[in-house]
């Protein structure tokens, strides 16, 4: 094991660590969303795009200085996505070589940070489809974490009936919330279709693609560490068949910056030790060596086209312009416009969410809102006592909230379907919706000598537990709608939720006392005989 | 020792044998007889949480005439609600775990504390103040079964509204099922005392609200549901806005026990002003039901009554 598949495996088990560990109380004294923050590219991209949320990427600072000193060396050593392509290339035995048009086309990895960058200047973030970081996250919340959930709970199911025999009861209780999210299957398509690319061959991702790669590369050119070869050189071949990533050219003494990731495999592969990895300056092979791509005239008017037909198709897209009705953010995420600037895509609010709610949007929020968080109420309700996903955000899309905030942060208004609902249609004594309503927001009111729901507005907070509870089949005769969403920039959600009338203290005890329901005039309460 | 005329040391035992045996008899029998002439018995005490609980036990010949000594014990409070024990609509954690500790004290080998609550169960547990209540008490357990193998599906031979459904298996199971519900108003059922909070120990509760009579079904429930004894928290009663609250609580400091279901409940419903109004138990759908089935006494004049407490 050497030193830098130790540092690779290191840094993967934290990037693991500090995901998994996010929805527990286990108290981190880093943020889950360290590798977030600390990416140059989704920096650049949301800065472009938000620039008022630059602080947050302070930790980026590590990394870009890491590029100036040492190129791409993140790529080699740090980058959990690169690790795991890695494996899978030593798991596959991949082949190292490149087709063809890959290497007659250097500058693609640049072509692609220029899309990201001109798109991102445009408003439309293409960190979802291109961000490793943000890609591997996403992932892990949308695939990996499910995927073992189900088997641990396969597991269990296994073991209960053995583990209550012997009565060990911490086993034989244990029950894992499997989350379910929607557009698994795309994900698992865009991921899949990333690794299978890097099994077919060995890290072809970060060397034709990778948007960050490249943004490190580029600044590499300007690196510390490179690269060099003495004049000892046999001109034997055995660097070019050793590089992972093709950076060494046809001359041997010749190396891209713009992929090398510095592991020096070339440097273990060399029979007569003419390889080090120095300072420029003291390089013995001239400067003239450098081999980094540029963007061809054509390339660069290429990039222009498709990134302004992308960057205006999003703009012109009706979805953003008219977002669906049922498109229900997070709580405390901030007005919509910015929220789509600073979402990354990440999935980490999805990750840790309590009831597993927040699900990604397909085309409810337009084209580029594919990803970006949305409550499914249907599927399970917010809940009440829950910040979590604020908590997690690496860009404040969705505000950090204390409780007291976060229950003021109103997501929507519920609305009644009377023609579902099995009162007001059938005569039923349902109340599913107000037995379970956390805010007590449904009151029964007295309709042509019936007691009927109603939604009391002012107290309806959107958390969606009537909706999800509702026994009624398939759509729910309750529905939670944007109606009165509270969307704060800055500034206080409880004072905002105050002004226009909303009262959310939990308590009656704490509410005014006309809010205290009084029995209705002449009423029979439901349950009960006429004596 | 002086021999007084026809006092034989073989009459002498003769007489304690059978006053040891009436005496055995007089304890046991008035729980047999009870359903057969129509007189059951209620204990009811009034004081603080713990102290009323133990009286109430105390009254009906203490926690050992219904848990012995390896017994497997399920406890079923109200636990549904994230919510304070202020707004009463879960049992107090105090009569939990001062049952709890009881049926631990009577050499329970185990005793696990359930419901399937309809909230989070973390938080439901965390904020009704169970979890804190019971975690000194190593050798219960406290669970919410969300898994749909912890549950068995039971055939209700009895039922008119309600055939079969799933009940949580462990309670079919167990040697002493204990109920513990809380005194509340419910906006479906009128009240939520013992026999409705069985519920809480079913699978699937839609089906109770959409396909069928709820006040039916609940009755049903009860035919294969037959609690050891039900301890009814009315520490606090919640008047209005049942079952989750907040309404209007009033402080009764009594606690209600009894082998009959019907007639803890019909009690229960006495106690107070349900949504501004008095209501007589026969008025209860539910309980009417429960009646009929032959589950216990609505007619709380031929129940015998042992009060305890200030």
């Amino acid at each position: 094991m050497n030193l830098r598949r130790s540092l690779q495996g290191l840094f993967l088990a934290f990037f693991f660590l500090l995901f998994f560990t996010a929805p527990t109380s286990i108290s981190l004294f880093l943020p889950p969303e360290l590798f977030l923050r600390a990416d140059p590219l989704a920096a650049v991209v949301v800065v472009l795009m938000a620039s008022s949320v630059a602080w947050v990427f302070l930790p980026a600072a590590v990394l870009i200085l890491s590029g100036l000193l040492m190129g791409r060396a993140f790529c080699g050593y740090v980058c959990p996505l690169g690790t795991i392509l890695d494996v899978g290339a030593r798991l596959a035995r991949s082949s190292r070589s490149e087709p063809l048009w890959i290497t007659r086309r250097p500058a693609l990895p640049l072509g692609l940070l220029g899309l990201v960058l001109l798109c991102a200047l445009l408003g439309f973030s293409l960190l979802a489809w291109f961000d490793p970081l943000v890609l591997l996250t996403r992932s892990t919340a949308l695939l990996l974490q499910p995927w073992l959930m189900e088997a641990g709970s396969a597991l269990l199911e296994l073991v209960r009936p053995w583990a209550s025999k012997k009565e060990w009861f911490w086993l034989s209780d244990a029950g894992l919330q499997v989350p379910r999210f929607w557009l698994s299957a795309l994900s698992l398509l865009w991921m899949g279709a990333i690794v299978a690319f890097s099994l077919w061959r060995a890290r072809l991702w970060c060397r034709a693609f990778c948007p960050l790669g490249s943004l490190l590369g580029l600044l590499g050119r300007f690196s510390f560490l490179a690269r060099s070869v003495s004049d000892s050189c046999l001109d034997c071949g055995a660097c070019q068949k050793a590089c992972p990533v093709g950076a060494i050219g046809q001359d041997p003494r010749q190396t891209s910056r713009a992929r090398c990731l510095l592991c020096a495999r070339c440097k273990e592969a060399c029979p007569v030790e003419a390889i080090g990895f120095v300072p420029p300056m003291r390089s013995p092979s001239s400067a003239s060596r450098e081999n980094s791509p540029r963007l061809s005239r054509r390339g660069l008017l290429a990039v222009g086209a498709v990134g302004l037909m992308a960057g205006l198709t999003v703009r012109v897209d009706a979805g953003r312009a008219s977002p669906r009705d049922r498109l229900i953010r997070p709580p405390g995420a901030v007005p919509e416009a910015l929220f789509l600037d600073r979402c990354l895509r990440c999935g980490l609010c999805m990750s840790v969410c309590m009831s597993h709610t927040i699900q990604p949007s397909l085309w409810e929020a337009g084209l580029d809102g594919i990803w970006t968080p949305r409550l499914d109420l249907r599927l399970a309700p917010c809940e009440k006592h829950c910040n979590r996903c604020g908590l997690v955000c690496p860009t404040g899309a969705i505000r950090p909230l204390s409780m007291e905030e976060r229950t003021h942060a109103k997501i929507g208004t519920a609305i009644l379907l009377k023609e579902r609902c099995l009162v007001w249609e059938q005569d039923k004594t349902c109340l599913v919706c107000d037995e379970i309503c956390p805010y007590d927001a449904i009151e029964f009111k007295e309709v042509e000598g019936k007691r009927r729901p109603f939604v009391t507005e002012s107290r309806c907070n959107g958390c969606g537990y009537c909706e999800h509870k509702c026994p009624v089949q398939g759509q729910s005769a309750i529905v939670v709608t944007r109606m009165g969403e509270i969307r704060l920039e800055k500034g206080s959600f409880l004072e905002e939720a105050h002004r226009r009338g909303f009262i959310f203290e939990g308590s009656r005890e704490q509410a005014p006392p006309a809010l205290v329901p009084q029995p209705l005039e002449g009423d029979l309460p439901p349950g009960l005989l006429r004596p | 020792m002086e021999h007084s005329k026809g006092f034989h040391r073989r009459g002498f035992l003769a007489s304690m044998g059978a006053m040891a045996g009436v005496t055995a008899l007089a304890s046991w029998l008035p729980l047999r007889w009870a359903r057969a002439d129509g007189i059951s018995r209620l204990a009811v005490a009034k004081g603080e949480a713990a102290s009323a609980t133990r009286l109430v036990l105390e009254a009906l010949g203490g926690i050992d005439a219904f848990v012995k000594k390896g017994d497997v014990v399920i406890l079923k409070p109200n636990a549904s609600f994230p919510n304070p024990p202020s707004w009463g609509c879960n049992t107090s954690p105090e009569v939990v775990a001062t049952v709890a500790k009881l049926c631990l004290e009577a050499g329970a080998k185990r005793v696990t504390v359930v419901d399937n609550t309809l909230g989070n169960p973390d938080l439901c547990f965390s904020r009704s103040g169970l979890k804190d209540a019971l975690s000194s008490l190593a050798q219960v357990r406290l669970l919410a079964p969300k898994q749909e193998s912890m549950y068995k599906e039971v055939q209700i031979l009895k039922g008119v509204a309600l055939r079969k459904t799933k009940i949580f298996k462990e309670v079919m199971e167990a040697d002493k099922f204990i109920n513990l519900p809380t005194a509340k108003s419910h906006s479906a059922t009128g009240v939520s005392l013992g026999i409705k909070g069985l519920m809480g120990l079913v699978w699937d509760r839609n089906t109770f609200h959409r396909d069928m009579d709820l006040d039916q079904a609940i009755a049903d429930l009860a035919t294969v549901l037959k609690p050891t004894l039900t301890i009814l928290d009315a520490t606090r009663g919640l008047l209005t806005a049942g079952p989750g609250g907040p309404g209007k609580v009033e402080h009764w400091n009594t606690i209600v026990a009894g082998t009959d279901p019907v007639a803890v409940d019909a009690y229960g419903v006495t106690l107070g002003q349900w949504y501004g109004q008095t209501v007589r138990p026969e008025q209860v759908k539910h309980l009417v039901a429960a009646k009929s089935h032959g589950l216990g006494t609505l007619e709380l004049e031929r129940v015998q009554i042992l009060e305890r407490g200030a």
